[in-house]
């Protein structure tokens, strides 16, 4: 690409250069050309009406006879073309009878030796004498030449330089190029945090600024990407998890019973576990259709008391010690909803609630408050809180801030995706705030 | 010979189970939930085995397995896939079980370590019958009781699984192979000799619809 500009560029550059190289120096030639051949005809002009007027006058001097006039011509005519010679001017006279009046100039060459040619009748009455006049031009011709040859030599080192020069102007206009081909190559082969600096405006400035914002987008979507692999792996390390430990409990009783020597007593025992590890498994599952289904789900709304709603909820979780930890202020707030799934939703985060809590100085607030446009239901305790590297992958299904995922201490992990789904059929906004030993405030604003 | 045995899992019905179906084979079982108590119970308790979840609270398997040497670890866990065997295999653990696992699957795996890592002199006592598993001899009250290489083998798939009723599929994979094409008749006929020659029939008992089993009160 490079090379190939850097050549074009290069032909055009010395197509133009020589053409030029070529019409000044046929000019300058052509114009010496000229001008010689002007001097040599005043020249001729002047010899053939000096040999005219001494002709003249040896006509008058009274010798009638041709043959001796043609002597004294001929005598004449040497002593003219003896003194002429020592300037490089050969002239020849002869008798031709029918030549035209007309100068005849041309150049004749004869390797190595150039001459300008001039033949022309002399002036009557002696018109049948033509008189040709040969002027060396070699000396002058070599002048022209060598005048030329430094020019052309010029042109050559000028061509040189310019192809030196040319290249650096090129590899300068190229180099931002070759920057934007690295990026591309680097993020082609997967370094997406790959950026263009190039100052200034113009083209390639735009380009780079066109190439930086695709290489953001790219970047963006291929984190997106990872982080949407990430989950769906933990989804699926974590429903396995949360499958097979039941199943193995459910497999093992199972053949144990079948196996080994079982009385009556062990037998429902065992039998009873095997029950509650099933009926576990069935409550995960039904919790995975509801997530399932609410996806698609249209809710019903309707006024929704807020203290009643509150009063239902602590009512039902009510039935154990945790029954004096609840402070409620509803502020009689109403608010448009499906009932069933507020109530789910607050169920949920209130079991939440009462899991970090220990059960002598818990504390768990349920608040409502209205303003303008919008609706904000909270539940916060003091309980243990939520690790904040934990805080945003709380509402991911399965997930749980217990990598043992040990069961005493809560269900499967999928209490804050339903409310997280709840809230999204809504529009509402789920918010956690959390601070370690300090407690957990969620909150969802309608 | 019983062995002691630790078992570190978080799951208290996984837990109670692998110790119920360790105690039928008449090992003694020491049970623990979380890492802290399991690095406890290693120190105080020196067990001959430790069957160890990888995901627990507190100290996880791996941290647990950086913290002690010299003492047999089988590793449990729900992840599955080689990489993860890669691991656990290769922080020095001798062998790993998935779950969900057989019970049978599991007693093997802890035969094999222990039969690896133990010096115990493999013999058999009950009701006036000695079996040496290493020698593969068996004595009847002094006097040999004749058994052939086939009824011998089924004995020792007995023994190693004593408790536990086996079906005659499995007894017959396991004493004949698992390319051995024959009838499980074969087994009922076999059992039956082996019974009166060694005067088990108390102890062999049959299991409806299902196999053997030799029962061994512990």
């Amino acid at each position: 690409m490079k090379l190939r500009a850097y050549i074009a560029t290069y032909i055009l550059f010395l197509a133009v250069l020589f053409l030029c190289f070529t019409i000044i120096s046929a000019y300058m030639s052509n114009a010496q050309l000229d001008m010689y051949k002007q001097k040599c005809l005043r020249e001729f002009q002047t010899i053939s009406r000096t040999l005219v007027a001494d002709i003249s006058v040896l006509a008058l001097r009274g010798h009638n006879l041709p043959e001796n006039l043609a002597a004294e011509i001929d005598i004449l005519f040497n002593v003219h073309a003896r003194n002429l010679e020592r300037s490089g001017i050969l002239i020849n006279l002869h008798e031709a009878w029918d030549a035209s009046p007309v100068y005849a100039v041309s150049f004749v060459r004869n390797s190595p030796e150039y001459f300008i040619r001039i033949s022309a009748p002399l002036a009557a009455p002696f018109e049948h004498y033509t008189l040709t006049y040969y002027f060396d031009f070699a000396q002058h011709m070599s002048d022209i030449r060598r005048v030329q040859n430094v020019l052309l030599f010029i042109c050559v080192l000028f061509s040189a330089v310019t192809a030196v020069v040319l290249y650096f102007i090129l590899a300068k206009i190229f180099e931002p190029l070759g920057v934007v081909s690295k990026a591309s190559r680097n993020i082609a082969n997967g370094r997406y945090t790959e950026r263009i600096n190039i100052i200034g405006t113009g083209e390639i400035k735009a380009v780079a600024d066109d190439f930086n914002q695709m290489a953001n987008e790219i970047e963006k979507h291929i984190q997106e990407l990872k982080e949407e692999t990430e989950r769906k792996q933990r989804f699926a390390d974590n429903l396995a998890h949360e499958m097979r430990t039941p199943l193995t409990a459910i497999l093992g009783y199972a053949e144990y019973i079948q196996k080994a020597v079982c009385d009556e007593e062990k037998t429902i025992r065992l039998t009873g576990r095997i029950a509650e590890r099933a009926r576990y498994m069935n409550d995960i599952a039904e919790l995975l259709m509801q997530l399932a289904t609410l996806r698609e789900y249209t809710p019903e709304k309707s006024e929704i008391n807020i203290q009643h709603l509150f009063e239902d909820v602590t009512q039902t979780l009510s039935d154990s010690r945790e029954k004096n930890m609840f402070r409620c202020n509803s502020n009689n707030v109403v608010l448009n909803g499906h009932e069933g799934l507020i109530k789910s939703l607050l169920l949920n985060l209130c079991m939440n609630s009462i899991r970090a809590c220990d059960s002598e100085n818990g504390q768990i607030r349920l608040s409502a408050q209205a303003d303008a446009n919008s609706v904000t239901i909270s539940v916060s305790d003091n309980g243990c809180g939520i690790p904040p590297e934990s805080l945003e992958k709380v509402t991911e299904a399965f997930y749980r801030v217990d990598k043992a995922r040990s069961a005493k201490d809560g269900g499967a992990g999928l209490g804050l995706a339903l409310c997280k789904q709840i809230a999204d059929l809504h529009n509402a906004e789920l918010q956690i705030e959390s601070a370690i030993g300090k407690g957990t405030t969620v909150s969802v604003t309608f | 010979m019983p062995s002691k045995i630790l078992i570190v899992e978080d799951d208290a019905d996984i837990n109670e189970l692998i110790a119920m179906n360790l105690q039928l084979m008449g090992h003694v079982c020491t049970r623990v939930y979380d890492g802290n108590d399991a690095l406890k119970a290693i120190e105080e308790s020196a067990p001959d085995l430790v069957l160890l979840d990888i995901m627990l609270p507190g100290l996880d398997g791996f941290e647990i397995m950086e913290r002690i040497s010299g003492v047999p670890v089988i590793f449990i866990t729900a992840k599955d896939g080689l990489q993860n065997k890669i691991a656990g295999l290769s922080a020095g653990a001798d062998d790993y079980i998935v779950k969900p696992f057989e019970m049978l699957e599991m007693i093997a795996r802890v035969d094999a370590v222990l039969r690896r890592t133990q010096k115990s002199g493999d013999v058999f006592i009950l009701d006036g019958v000695t079996v040496n598993l290493t020698e593969r001899s068996v004595k009847k009250d002094g006097g040999d009781p004749c058994l052939t290489p086939k009824e011998f083998e089924l004995l020792e798939v007995l023994i190693a699984h004593k408790n536990i009723a086996m079906s005659r599929e499995k007894l017959l994979s396991m004493a004949w192979g698992y390319d051995f094409e024959g009838e499980t008749r074969t087994v009922d006929y076999h059992i039956s000799k082996l019974k009166s020659k060694l005067g088990w029939e108390n102890r062999i008992k049959t299991v409806y619809k299902f196999g053997y089993r030799l029962e061994v009160t512990a």
